[in-house]
Order: structure tokens, then sequence, then C-alpha cells
């Protein structure tokens, strides 16, 4: 891994050359990552990616464009960069770029972002694994997969504006999937930032996966129709956190957001509390600093239902004449090519105050669902899509989980359900899985008349 | 050393270190993205990577390393590595590969214009001359959003195992996806779709490319114009054109076919298969008109090549013959376990992502029809040439796709009433059991299949023929 010295000596290379006939931003990431994939309770694969790289940003005239340089050396740095420019040069000015960050502050103190043991971690990995399985299994899985991720990141960045920050991180996340037969199957997850707990959180989300599935056995064919939904965090993360992450201007630009024209409109309930929270302690979307440079911050989406803000760069905030939120980012777009446009960093939900027992309490007839995928819209401008349940979804009978059931598909419209929502819990997870790329803390959430289908033949 | 003498160096080092299996692959890959909204450019870039992905048997498990350090050293601490975190995998049942014929060979993509013999502003303008096409060719209200993107694609690989399998290839790869929101006197639609070849430059420069895009911004023109909700309460017969039967193919054969999720590898992400449950070779799980093919070996096609990322040579598998659910997707792990042979599906992305059983271009085959006696036997039905919505669960057998060009089909034929957004929700077996007859005709649509974690998104093409029949189907969704 390259020293953070060399790293900062190689950063203001890049700069400098990349700077020299406009704005640049360059950040440099050592990464050293491992990932344990997992099925039929044993370990497939352990895998290791190592590796330095500089990600380049250059504006020139209104002109921008973006590259990586991994295992930079000074004369590779000199011929990529010499190549991006020429290249950007090629372009035409595109009007979503309005200026890079000129307002230059001290990055933003965030707590719990990295934990030094990290490093020998590789090492108990396995172990860690194993416990977690021996849990799945006492709670009654009978074969468990899973994927489990564990990384170790220093990053520097320094932009042609005069910013210049650095910061280390650390994260982990597991998925665990538990089958008693193949359709009956749950989901636990545990995703942290530092070590301290890290076989407790993913032992239970072994407990947690094998008790789902045990409870799933001898589920039936479910009714089509209408039904309250509860749902756990990692469903409500993938719905109602879809929803929090289209409040962006890109999207809106795009027609791929179904909150275009709605700001300042009151679009859910009063219980309703949604922000934009780069600063969250343990948050797998905090840092101290965005893309920019732009101190991360706490920004309101929705406040008691009222769709309050966006997520902004110094461009879409340039745009709509207001300030950066801290949500600069570098997204992957399309192949080559990555955007600097606003994101979001972490999507934290307000807790309500109702238990998981409350949220039960039966009103009309009822569904729990415990994970969900594929969700794909029919058209991202209104929001009506459809996803899939899948481990262990239950009816609830007398306030207590009840028959399980299978094979409906969640139908419906992001905002109908958002304006639907009916009671939260009081306990939020942070979910951050295969399905949900954006880190969501949520809690357990009641939404009422949601249409439920099922396949005709 | 050059990369050939370092994947070498790599082989021989992790045979010295004990590694019961190792190959090591090098990919250099230049990708280059255009992208515009409504005929203004909005992000462009060109990254080249290159790199060494090794996998490493030891002790039952395996280990896998990535490294961008084209160097000895490097390479033999990756090695090492790789070997190490097989070993402290403690695996119970081993894991082994499917004995596999050694090949010394390479392959490429026929290429006639290479993409890096065209200037960027080139590249950019053909994309601005689609945005300019559309602008003139509609009223300036009728697509408030359209975006457009072109990708182009060049990898050079080449692989090495300790068996003395060495594969060299060139590959190229272009496409374009396009996504239009159509405001008509009905709503709003949206629309993306796809297409690519695996050629150079030469395939933008065609008529067609510009041609076909405003043909289906056509389409969604009129069904935003024309579709009007409808009820059905009796089941109706049910065409689909090319594109919905190429991702019924994808997604209702295509996917539960693969061996690695059959036995359970892929249980945490993309998920199992209906296909644990059947006997293959025997059970029947469509009709006798249904033969669903997946085929690296087309030229031109967007899941082309000719030998896999395991260096096993790729042929046309039969994954449903007549109706009978015929062969899985393998690569050699999966053929390991199973014991049988691979029938090279094994892809990967790039050189940090390990190889997994993986479809190319999957299609329904071409029946004996034409397109139009297929509906001239249609009292009442549907012709759906085209979908938005789509998702499946992950065992691969309720699908739902949603309709976008869709219209009435009375007394054998065509007629000009547009139905809004109808539900196909059905069962893989449900769907294939009701085909009663497919068209001669053949087209392609290019997609990026997902799948594993972390994530690999790579190139296939959905197909099929332009009419598949389906008999007295229920249209689902809700009212």
């Amino acid at each position: 891994m390259t020293g953070k010295e060399e790293l900062g000596t190689m950063i203001d290379q890049a700069l400098k050359i990349a700077s020299a006939e406009g704005e640049a931003i360059v950040r440099g990431r050592n990464v050293l990552e491992h990932q344990i994939r997992i099925s039929n309770s044993e370990i497939d694969i352990f895998k290791q990616w190592e590796y330095t790289v500089l990600e380049v940003f250059v504006a020139i005239e209104g002109r921008i464009g973006t590259t990586e340089i991994f295992n930079p050396s000074p004369k590779v740095i000199t011929k990529e960069i010499g190549h991006l420019k020429k290249f950007v040069k090629s372009l035409q000015p595109t009007p979503l770029f309005q200026g890079l960050q000129e307002d230059i502050k001290p990055p933003t103190k965030v707590e719990t972002l990295y934990d030094k043991r990290i490093r020998d971690f590789p090492d108990q990995a396995p172990d860690v694994v194993m416990a977690a399985l021996n849990a799945a299994q006492k709670s009654g899985a009978k074969r468990t997969a899973g994927s489990f991720f564990f990384d170790e990141t220093h990053v520097m960045l320094k932009t042609s504006q005069g910013f210049s920050g650095a910061f280390p991180e650390s994260s982990y996340r597991i998925t665990l999937r538990s089958f008693v037969d193949p359709e009956s199957s749950g989901q636990g997850i545990a995703v942290g930032r530092t070590l301290g707990n890290v076989e407790r959180t993913i032992t239970y989300a072994g407990k947690e996966s094998g008790e789902i599935a045990s409870l799933a056995v001898d589920g039936k064919q479910g009714k089509a129709g209408k039904y309250d939904l509860v749902l756990h965090p990692t469903v409500a993360a993938s719905i109602l956190g879809e929803l929090a992450g289209s409040a962006n201007p890109l999207l809106f630009l795009m027609g791929m957001s179904p909150l275009k024209d709605k700001l300042g409109e009151k679009i859910g309930p009063d219980l309703l509390q949604i922000w934009d929270d780069g600063r969250m302690p343990n948050g797998l979307g905090s840092a101290p600093f965005d893309f920019e440079g732009t101190p991360t911050q706490r920004s309101s989406i929705i406040t008691n239902g009222k769709l309050e803000g966006l997520v902004h760069n110094a461009s879409t905030a340039r745009m709509q004449q207001t300030k950066s939120t801290g949500n600069c980012q570098l997204v992957k777009f399309s192949l080559g090519t990555k955007l600097v446009v606003p994101a979001p960093t972490n999507i934290v939900f307000s807790k309500g105050d109702a238990s998981f027992e409350e949220l039960l309490e039966p009103q009309r007839p009822t569904i729990y669902v415990t994970s969900n995928w594929y969700l794909r819209y029919t058209s991202q401008l209104e929001g009506t899509f459809s996803t899939i349940p899948r481990d262990g979804m239950f009816l609830i009978k007398n306030g207590e989980i009840g028959q399980p059931v299978q094979k409906l598909r969640i139908a419906d419209n992001l905002l109908r359900m958002l304006a639907n929502v009916e009671a939260m819990g009081k306990e939020p997870r942070q979910v951050r899985w295969w399905e949900v790329d954006t880190p969501t803390f949520i809690p357990f959430v009641r939404i009422k008349d949601v249409p439920m289908t099922a396949a005709t033949q | 050393m050059t990369f050939h003498d370092l994947v070498q160096h790599g082989i021989e080092y992790g045979d010295a270190q004990g590694a019961e299996y190792i190959e090591l692959r090098y990919v250099r890959y230049l990708t280059e993205g255009y992208n515009t909204r409504n005929g203004e450019i909005f992000a462009a870039g060109s990254t080249e990577t290159s790199g060494i992905g090794i996998r490493a048997f030891a002790n039952g498990g395996i280990g896998f390393v990535s490294t961008t350090i084209l160097e000895k050293d490097a390479i033999q601490q990756a090695v090492k590595t790789a070997i190490r975190l097989a070993q402290s995998s403690k695996r119970k049942t081993p894991l082994t590969l499917s004995k596999e014929p050694v090949v010394q060979t390479q392959w490429k993509v026929q290429v006639k214009i290479p993409f890096v013999d065209i200037a960027s502003e080139t590249k950019l303008n053909r994309v601005l001359d689609v945005d300019k096409t559309l602008k003139q060719t509609f009223d300036e209200k009728t697509f408030p959003y359209r975006v457009i993107i072109l990708s182009l694609e060049t990898q050079k690989k080449y692989f090495m195992n300790n068996e003395g399998t060495q594969v060299e290839a060139d590959q190229s790869l272009g496409r374009y996806a396009v996504l239009l929101t159509a405001q008509g006197s009905k709503g709003t639609e949206q629309r993306t779709f796809s297409r690519g070849s695996t050629e150079g430059w030469e395939w933008f420069e065609s008529p067609q490319f510009i041609q076909s895009i405003i043909h289906e911004a056509n389409d969604v023109k009129a069904v935003a114009d024309n579709a009007k909700n409808m009820k059905f309460d009796k089941p109706i017969d049910v065409v689909v054109g090319a594109e919905v039967a190429g991702i019924i193919a994808h997604e209702n054969c295509g996917h539960p076919s693969e061996a690695d999720r059959i036995q359970g590898r892929e249980g945490m992400n993309a998920g199992e298969s209906f296909w644990m449950d059947i006997e293959v070779g025997k059970t029947r799980v469509g009709s006798p008109a249904v033969t669903v093919i997946d085929d690296p070996t087309i030229p031109k096609s967007g899941g082309y090549y000719l030998y896999d990322d395991e260096g096993v040579k790729a042929r046309p598998r039969y994954l449903i013959k007549e109706g009978i659910a015929n062969e899985m997707l393998h690569d050699r792990l999966s053929a390991g376990k199973a014991g049988v042979r691979s029938n090279g599906s094994s892809r990967a992305t790039n050189y940090d992502r390990e190889p997994i059983p993986r479809m190319a271009n999957t299609y329904i085959a071409p029946g004996d029809y034409t397109f139009d006696e297929l509906i001239a036997d249609i009292k009442f039905g549907m012709f759906m040439k085209s979908f938005t919505e789509w998702n499946i669960d992950d065992r691969r057998y309720q699908s739902k796709y949603v309709g976008l060009y869709a219209r009435i089909i009375r007394n054998g034929e065509i007629t000009d009433e547009f139905i809004r957004r109808p539900v196909l929700e059905l069962t893989s077996q449900g769907l294939f059991e009701a085909v009663d007859a497919c068209s001669k005709g053949f087209a392609s649509e290019q997609a990026i299949c997902g799948k594993s974690d972390p994530g690999q998104g790579i190139p296939v093409w959905t197909a099929g023929p332009d009419g598949v029949r389906m008999r007295k189907i229920h249209l689902g969704g809700m009212s």
C-alpha cells in the first residue's frame, strides 16, 4: 500500500497538471478490502483487493471529464492526466457544471469512522463467520449462505480551490441468508465501522436469519389484495429509502424522480422526518467532507411530512441559488464515466414510538415483510413500481406473527406508500446490503393499504 | 516483464508454493462513455485499467486476489496471499474443478474500425446527432427528457492455469442505451432500450443506428398518445415480440439454469432456482414449442466469446429442448461439484472479479410460422411488443412483465387499440406451458446482466422470434 506521504506527493503532482488550465479535484485512496462468500454453511471463497487509485476530475472552460489512475507513478500520472485534458478539450461545455466549491471550510468531525484493528481482522474473520453460521444453525437453519465484506481505506483529497483533507475509514457489512428448505428462508444483516462488537452483531444476524427461516416453514400461496404491511427495516430502507434518495436535482433533470415539482409540498404524515446525514456516527456513508471538500452536514429532506430539501453539490446549488449540502460524490454512471454530482450519504429516518408488538396490532388484514429485492419501475417520474418480498413473509393474527405466506408482490407507488405510513418503530437499524446501496437508518414501519399481487397462472 | 511473462511467473510461483490449482487472468480494459441529456453533454469519460486476477485452490478452499501492480514481486505476494486465504477457509467439503482439455489458443472479435482510431469529438457528435434527429422528427414537447448513453469497451485478456491452458483474447463491444420520457395526450410513458454489437466503430456508422432509435421513439409516442386502461374478465391469447421473448428467455430460463444457483452458491445474492426441484433432462417445464438456447458463439452478438474465462471452449447450450429442461450453465467449479464437464459458461467482468457461470446470448428458438400466421389464428388477444417494469423472484419462478407497446388483436389482425400497461404476471412454468407457436423472425436486445456480490454486470443479448404466441393468459396486476 502506498504511504501517506507518497500519496500526498502524487496528489500534488496530479493536481498541478490537472488544474493548469482550469479547475480540478484529485482524490487518492489506499484500499485494502476483503470478502468471504459463504454457501451451504461453508466458506466458498476468500478474496482480497488491495490497490491505490487516484480519481481525477478536470474542468476546462465548462468542459468536464474524469479518470482513474490505478497504481500511480509520476510517469503514469503525467501521461494519464495529459490524455484526460486532451479528451476534455475535445468535448463541449456542460450546463450541469457550474464551478467547484469556492467556500473552503474545515472538515466536519465525524465519530466512529476508523478502527485500526481491521488490519489484522482477516486472520479472525473465518472464525467470526463460523460463529454466525453456528448461531443460524441453532436457530433452526439447515444451511446458510452469506457475504461478508470488511475494508480499510485511507482517503486524501485536494482541490484546485485550495481544499486539502485526509481521513482513514474502516467498515464491515455482512448479509446472511438461512434456509430450512428451498422455500423457507430468512435474512439477517449487520453493518458497522468498528470491530468492538462485530462478533455480537454478526452472530445476531445469523440468529435472526435462522429464526425467520424457521418461522417461514410451510408457507402458503398468499392471496392477492390490499393489506397493511409491517416492513422490516431492510424492506423499509429499500422502498422508502429509494424515495428519499430521489430528492436529488440530478434525477429531476433526467425525469427519474417522482419528487420533481413537489418541493415545499406535504407528501407524507406529520410523523415523517427524513434527513441526509453525512456525519452519522457509525454510518457507512459518513465522511468529514465530500468530493469537493465541502464539510458534510445533516440536511432535512422531509420535515413533518413536507418535502423540505434536496441534496446538493456546488453546481446544483448554484443552479438553484442555494448552498451545497456537502453531498458531492463521484458516482459511476456508465462505462468509463463517473459523474461529479449530488448523491445521498446516509439516509436517516426519525424513530417513532411504536414497539414491534404495537406495529403488529391488527387494524386491517396485515402482512409482515422481512426482505425484498428487485425494485423496478414502470415510471420513475411517477414512482410506479413493484418489488418482490423474499424470505419469510407472514400474516398477522391477533397481533402476532402467524401463517407464513409466499409468492406475493408489492405493486404500488412510492408517493402513495409514503403518504400511507401509519407508524414507525422505536429502534432504527442501519441497512446496507446488495439491494440497498445508500446506508439507511430506519426502524420497522407500518404502511396501510398496499396492493399485493400474485401470479395468475 | 511483459504480461505474458508475469502470468507465467505467477503460475510457476503458485506451483512452487503448493497451490493445488492456480490460474492468472490478465485484463487490460479500455472503457469510454459519452452521455447526453436533451441534446447537451452531461458526462463523458475514458478509463483504462489493467491488472491480474489470481484464483488459487489449497486445502479444499479457494482464495482470490487481484493486483494492479504488474511487477514480479507484487505477483508473488498476491499468489502467496491467495493461497493463504484459500487455506484459511477450513472447508469440510473440498472444492474441485471439472477436468477439461488443455488448450493453447487465441481468439478475437473482428473489428474494421477500432474505437481508438476515432476522435472523441466524432464519438460525441454521433450521440448528439441522435438527439438532433429526435428533435427534428418530433414536436419539442413530445420527449421532455431524452438521455442517450454511448458505451465503448475494448478488452485484452490473457488466461493461464497450472494445467497448461493458455488463452489470449481481444474483445470489442459498442453499445448504446436510450431513456425516453414521452408526453402524450393520454399521459407520460418512459422507455429504456439498448442495442449493441461486438464490432468496432463501423457499427455506429450504419444508417440503422439512428433509424432504429427513431422507430422506438415513434412507438413510445404512440403509447403515450393512445394507450387506454382495459380490463379483461377472461383469459386472452397473447403474442409477445422479440424484446419480451428475450427477457423471458433470460429471466425465466437462463437464470434458473445457472448451476451455481442450483447448487446454492448464489443463495445470498442472486438467489437459488426452481430448477433445484426438477430433474434436468427429464422434467417438462414448457410446451413442445419451447426451445431456449444460450449461445456465446454468435458472431457480432453482445455476449460473444469463443473461450470462456476458465479457458473452456464455448458452445451453444440447449437449456430447454422442446419443453424439457435440458442443460444447466456450468463453469468448472459447478461442473466439478456435479461430476460433469463445463459447457464454457464461465465469465468475469474484469481482472478483479472471480469467474462464475453466466449467460451469453439467450433466446427462444424461432419456429416455423410467419408473424402474420401467428396473429391470423387469434380471434381476440394482445400483441405485446415491448416492456417497461419487470422483476422475478429469487427462485426465478414468479415473474412480472409490464407491457409498453401493446395492441389489441381482433379477428386475426392487430388493431389501432393500445392497451395501457398490461401485466403478464406468470410463473415460469405457466408461461412456457402456454406457448403454442413461435415465428421465424429473430431480433436481439443488448442488455447488461447483473449477478453476484460484488456485482458483475456483464454484456449479453436477450433475443427471440418476433412473435411468441401464448394461449389463454390471465392478465395480472390490480385495478
